[in-house]
């Protein structure tokens, strides 16, 4: 086994190794910190927001610099926190979980990651009051170079998620340890195959669509103006037939962690693996034809509303298979409970939350209160941070070993999954209320709500919402110090906790004892 | 343990209630409000069922299965049951199924509008941050829903037994006209026509904001609409 490291090795310290490494777990780990440094910086961004509707009326932010806050929280958190660390774990675990010695382009593989930092500095910079959604007339009409910055930088960011995928995508087709099949391939690397497709097929989409907007702001290029003949109505299909694919380029790595930290740790195989996979496969390809459904207000008299109705719905099967298989994975296992098994737990609790709003939010009759409410904005947390990020968490845990040679304080990662657990539940379920009531979302300040029947209980829930906002600040501020402070000073872990290498599970004897020499060897 | 079964039996049977009187207590003043109420109040105690399937599954697996000792890889079990799969599948598609169809007739008849004869057709046109209201085919009926010197909301005022077709677009960048008590949002788009149909409200004052975000003053775009 690889458990000949004793000591932590810093080699992040090394400027030329930072910069030109082009080994995979470093530039797993690269990808981790930049997306460290992202949550944290946007995450602070969402604090202040919910700090600021914690009262109704103004408080200390200026309604010009809201809009920016509520963008570059939003496309930071997609592309530089989620992608990002999806990307990162794909790179520090594909390889092993395949038995490989790095990723098909180890060069590019650095290329990629080293856009992804320009690419934030122009979203960053830009603070461009438009929504993540960037609806034009609104995003064209603006003056200044700050809807510039934001399109650059997603621009950049496209192309380096497309050099990624292509990249996973080479990984696991040629690089397979000898023997290991599809069919054998774990739930993981299954999930990233499935990312890598969808980053592959909808990015370009988008990356037309921005070059697009930004020919239209340069050059006045007359792509989604009525006068033109065509309608701001395009965009929003060029725009969520790549964002709808993208919600599930963030969640099915999620899922793939999920697969795997509850098999484990329940020390079984996955319930119904053959069905997980045929449910991912569902999952990506009905992804592509669901995206009307974010559409339904803008053309409501335009017949094909049902269709994608019916679409979306068909993805709760796929989904709900996804969770009872989970929960019986644990059906007559030696269920370990540690950090990273909880944590998986919390995934399935915040997927389950998310896919029962997300259906409500896709039935049209409901959809008619819901778009665009805080209900949407509930649900999608649900998914992302209850789910992804939750599981994302979990595999740091999982891997802190591997990574830094020693051992997280398990005290303070229990008080992190508490706080995170009871904090999102808090701040979304609130969200889910505040959007049944009425209250659309983007509104810096609520008190024009006043006139509405409920809004002695609109005022309650955005309290309630900003303090489950301040929990999960706190869990993460525990999570990012037991992160750091155990890197330097936690206790040395010489026998590895978890076995994350290739699952021996499906491999005989002789073929574990081969795979072993071949780590020594490398 | 049988107590404490039947105590959270009792606690989840009383929250269905809960949802469902508290559903049944409201009158909703007209058709698609009655219609989500309706569909929101199923939804949610199907989802509450779910949540707490989830959740008690979760919790029987692990006390039943907790352990702390490592097995070797050779005793680790695969379970499949094909019967169990195909089963629950099956359920979750006639859930689905269900759910699709009781919601297509309401959004059916909601999407028709355009083809709706009523009695008088009300264009609604967003402006930053401001809504112009005019009754089409009167010359001069033009008004705002904003008085710019006082400050004041100026109400949209229907007639409970005449027919409306709302016919929303807007003068610069996209809005929503968004009215939660009517159970509605339509977004207004340059170049644009979407149309709502409007019978049979009841008697009251239903707030106007916008959904969709449109500018500084996004949050700060009031309107009323007042039914006598």
């Amino acid at each position: 086994m690889a458990t000949e490291r004793k000591t932590t090795s810093y080699w992040f310290l090394d400027y030329k190794k930072f910069f030109g490494t082009i080994d995979h777990k470093q530039i797993g780990m690269l990808y981790m910190m930049f997306s460290f440094v992202n949550i944290v910086f946007a995450g602070l961004l969402a604090l202040i927001m919910r700090a600021e509707l914690y009262n109704p009326g103004k408080d200390f932010v200026e309604s010009r610099d809201w809009a920016g806050y509520f963008t570059v929280h939003g496309t930071v958190m997609i592309f530089f926190v989620v992608m990002a660390m999806g990307a990162g774990l794909g790179n520090y675990l594909v390889p092993k979980m395949i038995g490989a010695r790095d990723l098909y382009w180890p060069r590019w593989n650095n290329i990629a990651f080293w856009m992804l930092v320009p690419a934030s500095y122009f979203v960053w910079s830009s603070m461009a009051p438009i929504g993540w959604t960037a609806y034009p007339p609104n995003a064209i009409v603006l003056g200044g170079d700050k809807v510039d910055r934001w399109l650059i930088g997603l621009i950049l960011a496209g192309t380096s998620s497309v050099i990624g995928a292509i990249n996973f995508l080479l990984t696991v087709i040629y690089l397979r340890r000898p023997g290991l099949t599809w069919k054998k391939l774990d739930l993981f690397t299954w999930s990233i195959v499935f990312m890598a497709f969808i980053q592959l097929a909808a990015t370009p989409v988008i990356t037309i669509g921005l070059v697009m907007e930004f020919l239209a702001r340069s050059l006045g290029a007359t792509y989604f103006s009525t006068n033109a003949g065509s309608s701001p109505l395009f965009w929003q299909h060029v725009f969520w037939s790549y964002s709808h694919p993208a919600v599930y380029i963030m969640i099915l790595p999620a899922m793939g962690l999920t697969s795997l930290i509850i098999s484990r740790f329940s020390q079984t195989e996955v319930f119904g693996k053959v069905s997980m996979i045929l449910s991912m496969a569902a999952i990506t390809l009905l992804g592509f034809i669901v995206w009307g459904h974010h559409n339904f207000t803008a053309s409501p008299n335009s017949p094909p509303g049902w269709f994608f109705t019916l679409t979306t719905f068909l993805i709760a099967i796929p989904s709900g298979i996804k969770t009872f298989n989970w929960l019986l994975t644990m059906y007559k296992g030696k269920i370990v409970v540690d950090v990273p098994f909880l944590f998986a737990i919390s995934f399935v609790l915040g997927f389950v939350l998310g896919g029962v709003t997300g259906v409500m939010v896709n039935t049209i009759p409901l959809d008619l209160v819901f778009h665009d409410t805080y209900f949407v904005v509930g649900h999608f947390h649900f998914i992302i941070i209850g789910g992804a990020l939750s599981a994302v968490s979990g595999a740091i845990y999982f891997i802190y070993s591997d990574m830094t040679g020693r051992m997280y304080n398990r005290k303070l990662a229990y008080a992190h999954y508490i706080f995170w657990v009871i904090g999102y539940i808090l701040t979304f379920g609130s969200m889910n209320v505040l959007g049944a009531l009425g209250m659309p979302r983007r509104y810096y300040d609520y008190s024009v709500l006043s006139i509405l029947p409920n809004y002695d209980m609109i005022v309650l829930f955005n309290r309630i919402a900003t303090i489950g906002a301040f929990m999960q600040g706190i869990a993460f501020t525990i999570f990012v110090f037991n992160f750091i402070y155990s890197a330097f000073k936690g206790e040395l872990a010489d026998e590895k906790p978890y076995n994350i290498a290739i699952p021996r599970l499906w491999m005989t004897d002789e073929e574990w004892e081969q795979l072993e020499n071949m780590e020594v060897m490398h | 343990m049988n107590k404490l079964r039947r105590k959270s039996l009792l606690f989840v049977l009383g929250f269905l209630a809960l949802i469902n009187g508290l559903y049944s207590s409201i009158a909703a003043p007209n058709d698609y409000r009655e219609k989500y109420d309706e569909i929101f109040k199923i939804q949610l105690i199907l989802s509450v069922i779910i949540i707490i399937m989830v959740l008690v599954m979760a919790i029987v697996l692990l006390r039943k299965y907790k352990s702390n000792e490592a097995i070797s890889p050779k005793e680790i079990k695969v379970f499949h049951n094909n019967k169990l799969e195909i089963g629950w599948t099956l359920v979750a598609t006639v859930l689905v199924l269900y759910l699709f169809f009781i919601s297509l007739p309401p959004t059916e008849n909601f999407a028709a509008a355009n083809n709706k004869q009523a009695d008088v057709t009300i264009s609604v046109i967003g402006h930053q941050f401001y809504w112009e209201f005019a009754i089409e085919g009167v010359v001069n009926s033009s008004f705002t829903s904003l008085n710019f010197t006082t400050g004041e909301i100026i109400p949209l005022v229907l007639f409970q037994n005449t027919t409306y077709l709302l016919k929303v677009t807007s003068a610069d960048v996209i809005h929503s006209f968004f009215v939660p008590e009517l159970g509605f949002k339509v977004d207004a788009v340059p170049g644009h026509y979407n149309y709502v149909y409007l019978e049979n409200i009841q008697k009251g004052e239903y707030r106007v904001t916008c959904a969709e975000y449109c500018g500084v003053n996004h949050y700060n775009m009031p309107g009323l609409i007042k039914v006598v």
